[in-house]
């Protein structure tokens, strides 16, 4: 292997579920995780995040796996009054343990047996991992010496030692699987309570000394795709929790919808619960850049890349978490990475169209189309000024405008030419509001990737707190680039461009898996995201780059299945939620914006900022989520008709198949 | 288990037996009309089947059952040849019909299954989607089918194989919904040659990508689009291999013809575990008809 693949392969596992269980190495200890206050709760945890947030590596980094891993030189003694337990459920298996006419007794029993079952094999296990660990106290020889004898109350069959109970419990866990294959034909076996894993938590308690202090936390993982007579059961448990066995839960945004017990009781915050929005951590602590440079950085020093930022061990150490929250430590940071992942500034941007002869021609063209449309004998050449692209670039927006005339826009160019006081860098911050906008129209129709896509920030932005999709920008633009100096890495800004629209497009595709709804969700994506991409072309740039929309609840309210749909798109983060910044009209009653993930940008050649809102009918959010094709179609050529926007240029486009002729 | 096969460009080409009981499905597209039309003309008994995977029921006609309760549903056509409508039936009903008529030696059933001449594509872009297919509408997702389903935990020796279609999204979602699946064990089987030539490509294009992102190295596998025979005897080998420790997942995500040899394994075999993701599928998903095929499953 080459360097080059070794600082690819560094990144190229991006998920929590590929890098096993023992992740003490792997993880960067979040800078908000005090505020978690994880390993002194006493009262269970609800964690939620979008994907991607790193919600499984917490949990897993949590687990037992991880704080007594054989990596791990020293493990302080108090590393016992938490001993994790992750617990992802099989929910293939798990989703016929309901109905089947049988009992809802039976299948609460049932499923209280799968988590006996599964957690109690855990619990032994960890008493193996703690005794192959450094931490001092517990032995194999102890964990042989355990009397589990009091566990024949529940299933006088069991074995009496910690391994042969380990056994004992996985065969019962096969009879299980058959028993509930075959419900009809074989009897019920006996099911363990959930007091069976108390009990074996208060012998180990009993018997081992260095673990009389010692609490069980277990993580369960994905609790949104449980059944939701599963998660009344789980909720039970939550509501029950005490020490030494807390239950805590993990969950996308946007599902914890079952809030009942099998009781009466329901769960209540605080009174049961603490919950934590992990992505609202890194908005609220503009946390995100840095904790993502230090994932980064990790990998690569792992994979042989020297001189960089970190210090590997830093990263796992709690006591160093106020020095890595040190704006000059996450400055330097930020700038190791953007050098590795430089971006182009925006007179950069303009600088290289004039350098460059297909743009600039086009920019003329545009400036020339734009003139004969005002009726002006202007000369395309006198908007031409070299020195100061960035406002030429956006002076055909500018033309557009009826109320701007074709000689006032170049006497401000001129002015500004002379350091004089103009709308393009002046309080009307014309270059500042349609710059992007202009640069993402000049590149178009042009079969090239725009390069604002380029710079580790930029990359930051369209992740937007996922982790998975920053390193997947990072490992595709390493791997678009020819040769890389490990000890001096440098993406070009078209290979981190072109990385962009691929990580686009792939996470694009995998939409479709998004739960039940997964294929709306793609459709009602690309059609969004259509319907941004004309937004971006319309010729004066007016209501510039729209990447977010609310509703206008005019005739028709949504229906629920409409909100439920809303609801999904949320939870898989396909768009994110926030309240709106500014209300236009009184019609726009809405209070709610929705903004388009990010990372779908590239893929439609629009901008990853938060430009305008475009405010949509209900009826045109219909259409978006399950119109026909027609429907689609003459949604589009409203707008385009509504925007002046120019669809016939000649070349293919992402929308080509539509006919948009007006 | 005998499986014998006939294909014809038409119905008219089939050696055709008479059948006492045949079982439909609701029809979505030309070649659903097409076969059931065939199948009401040639049985003595029409029954339609439904599944209903979210209450683990099905129907026959007006009559609900337990998915637990097949045998019992099925025990009045014992004995009685049965012609099997695959094309409009889904992978469950078949599982759940073959695994009860077939049971004692000497038991035999027939499925009739059409190709469809095209099916249909997205109109959605054609520049970076041409390869996509709109098959499917709502996905319920991998849940299990009773009988027919074993725990993933990421310590169980395992050997997984996709039967792979065109549309990878469903490969996808199983890696995601059971991360249990261990990507050095999970190999993938497309249907070579396909119902056309050149279809392939299609499958191939779609799913590569996933099972380079996923780095599946469990190997890939051919068996004939329409040939469920092959799928039947490249799983017998497989199963012939299978440590003493090992359990054998397969996912019936591509050809109907291969889900029928899937099926026809399963219920020979014990301890297979099943995933399947219940797609519900778009009416008019396909075009026309092309091939006819007439499958005769005996227990030997």
């Amino acid at each position: 292997m080459n360097k080059n693949q070794s600082i690819e392969g560094a990144l190229s596992q991006n998920r929590a579920e590929e890098q096993g269980n023992d992740l003490w190495e792997d993880f960067v200890i979040p800078p908000f995780y005090k505020k978690l206050d994880l390993l002194i709760a006493k009262k269970p945890r609800v964690i939620v995040g979008g994907r991607g947030c790193g919600k499984t590596m917490l949990l897993k980094y949590l687990s037992h796996n991880s704080q007594f891993s054989p990596n791990r030189s020293q493990i302080p003694s108090d590393t016992i009054y938490h001993i994790g337990i992750y617990w992802r459920v099989d929910t293939h298996f798990a989703s016929m343990m309901t109905k089947r006419s049988l009992s809802d007794d039976t299948w609460i029993n049932a499923f209280s047996h799968l988590a006996s079952l599964l957690i109690g094999i855990e619990i032994f296990k960890s008493l193996n991992t703690i005794a192959k660990s450094s931490f001092e106290g517990l032995g194999q020889d102890d964990i042989n010496k355990l009397d589990l004898a009091a566990l024949r109350n529940f299933d006088p069959g069991m074995p009496t030692t910690a391994g042969d109970c380990e056994r004992h419990l996985t065969d019962r866990l096969w009879q299980f699987q058959t028993w509930l294959n075959n419900v009809r034909k074989i009897p019920d076996p006996v099911f363990l309570p959930t007091s069976f894993i108390k009990v074996i938590i208060s012998q180990i308690k009993e018997q081992f000394t260095v673990l009389e202090n010692a609490n069980y936390f277990v993580y369960l993982d994905e609790y949104e795709n449980l059944l939701p007579e599963q998660q009344r059961i789980v909720n039970t448990w939550l509501k029950h929790s005490e020490m030494p066995l807390i239950f805590n839960l993990a969950m996308k945004r946007s599902s914890f919808n079952e809030r009942q017990t099998i009781g009466n009781e329901s769960l209540v915050a605080i009174n049961d619960y603490r919950d934590f929005d992990l992505e609202k951590f890194y908005v609220d602590e503009n946390a995100f850049d840095s904790f993502a440079a230090e994932i980064l950085f990790l990998r690569l020093s792992k994979n042989g890349v020297r001189d960089l930022p970190i210090v590997p061990a830093d990263l796992r150490d709690v006591d160093k978490l106020e020095f890595r929250n040190n704006t000059d430590y996450k400055t330097k940071l930020i700038a190791c990475a953007q050098k590795m992942f430089p971006g182009f500034s925006q007179a950069q941007l303009a600088k290289d169209v004039f350098k460059d002869k297909p743009l600039k021609d086009r920019l003329k063209s545009q400036i020339s189309a734009a003139l004969s449309y005002r009726n002006s004998k202007i000369s395309v050449s006198k908007f031409m000024k070299d020195k100061i692209p960035e406002s030429v670039i956006i002076v055909p927006a500018l033309l557009y405008r009826k109320r701007e005339r074709p000689e006032d826009i170049l006497s401000q160019l001129e002015n500004q030419l002379k350091g004089l006081e103009n709308h393009f860098t002046g309080k009307r911050g014309w270059t500042h509001n349609f710059f992007v906008g202009c640069l993402l129209l000049l590149y178009e129709p042009l079969n090239r990737i725009c390069p604002i896509y380029s710079g580790f920030k930029t990359f930051c932005q369209m992740a937007n707190g996922n982790i998975r999709y920053l390193l997947e920008l990072c490992h595709r633009s390493i791997a678009n680039a020819d040769v890389i100096n490990s000890n001096s890495i440098k993406i070009l800004q078209k290979h981190q461009s072109a990385a962009a629209k691929q990580t686009s497009t792939s996470f694009l595709g995998e939409i479709r898996n998004f739960g039940r709804y997964g294929n709306r969700l793609h459709t009602f994506v690309l059609r969004l995201g259509g319907l941004f991409n004309h937004g971006h072309r319309r010729k004066t740039q007016s209501e510039p780059e729209p990447t977010h929309f609310s509703i206008v609840i005019n005739t028709q309210p949504l229906s629920d299945e409409h909100q439920q749909f809303l609801a999904e798109a949320i939870k898989w983060s396909v768009i994110f939620e926030a309240p709106s910044t500014k209300d236009k009209s009184p019609l726009d009653s809405e209070t709610t914006e929705y903004i388009l993930n990010p990372i779908y940008a590239p893929y439609f050649k629009i901008s990853y900022r938060k430009g305008r809102k475009l405010t949509i009918s209900s009826q045109d959010f219909r259409n978006l989520i399950d119109g026909s094709v027609n429907d689609y179609e003459r949604l589009l050529k409203n707008y385009i008709s509504k925007w002046e926007v120019e669809t016939s240029n000649g070349t293919q486009s992402l929308f080509s198949e539509l006919n948009l002729a007006k | 288990m005998k499986i014998l096969m006939q294909q014809s460009r038409d119905s008219s080409g089939l050696d055709i037996d008479e059948w006492d009981i045949g079982i439909i499905g609701s029809p979505l597209d030309d070649r659903g009309y097409a076969a059931t039309g065939f199948v009401q003309q040639k049985v003595k008994k029409v029954i339609h089947m439904t599944v209903l995977q979210q209450e683990f029921r099905f129907k026959l006609d007006n009559h609900t059952y337990d998915v637990d309760d097949a045998d019992e549903a099925f025990q009045d056509m014992t004995g009685k040849s049965v012609l099997i409508e695959s094309t409009t039936l889904g992978f469950v009903e078949i599982l759940l019909i073959s695994s009860a008529l077939l049971k004692s030696n000497g038991n035999e059933v027939s499925y009739l299954y059409i190709e469809p001449k095209e099916y249909r594509r997205e109109r959605k872009s054609l520049v970076l989607h041409r390869r996509d297919f709109d098959l499917s509408g709502e996905v319920p997702g991998y849940q299990a089918i009773p009988g027919y389903s074993l725990i993933l935990l990421d310590n169980v020796n395992q050997k997984v194989i996709f039967f792979a279609g065109y549309e990878s999204s469903r490969l996808e979602k199983a890696l995601e919904d059971c991360p249990w699946i261990l990507s050095k064990n999970a190999s993938i089987v497309f249907g070579v040659p396909a119902f056309n030539p050149g279809w392939e490509i299609d499958s191939f294009t779609n799913n590569i990508a996933v099972i380079s992102e996923r780095n599946l190295t469990g190997g890939i596998h051919f068996a004939g689009a329409t040939n469920p025979l092959a799928a039947y005897d490249l799983l017998i080998s497989v199963h012939n291999g299978l440590e003493a420790s090992e359990q054998l997942f397969i996912a019936p995500i591509g050809t109907k013809p291969l889900a029928i040899g899937i099926a026809l394994f399963a219920i020979e075999k014990d301890n297979i575990g099943i995933l399947y993701d219940h797609p519900i599928k778009k009416p008019g998903r396909t075009g026309d008809i092309a091939n006819w095929h007439l499958f005769k499953a005996m227990v030997k």
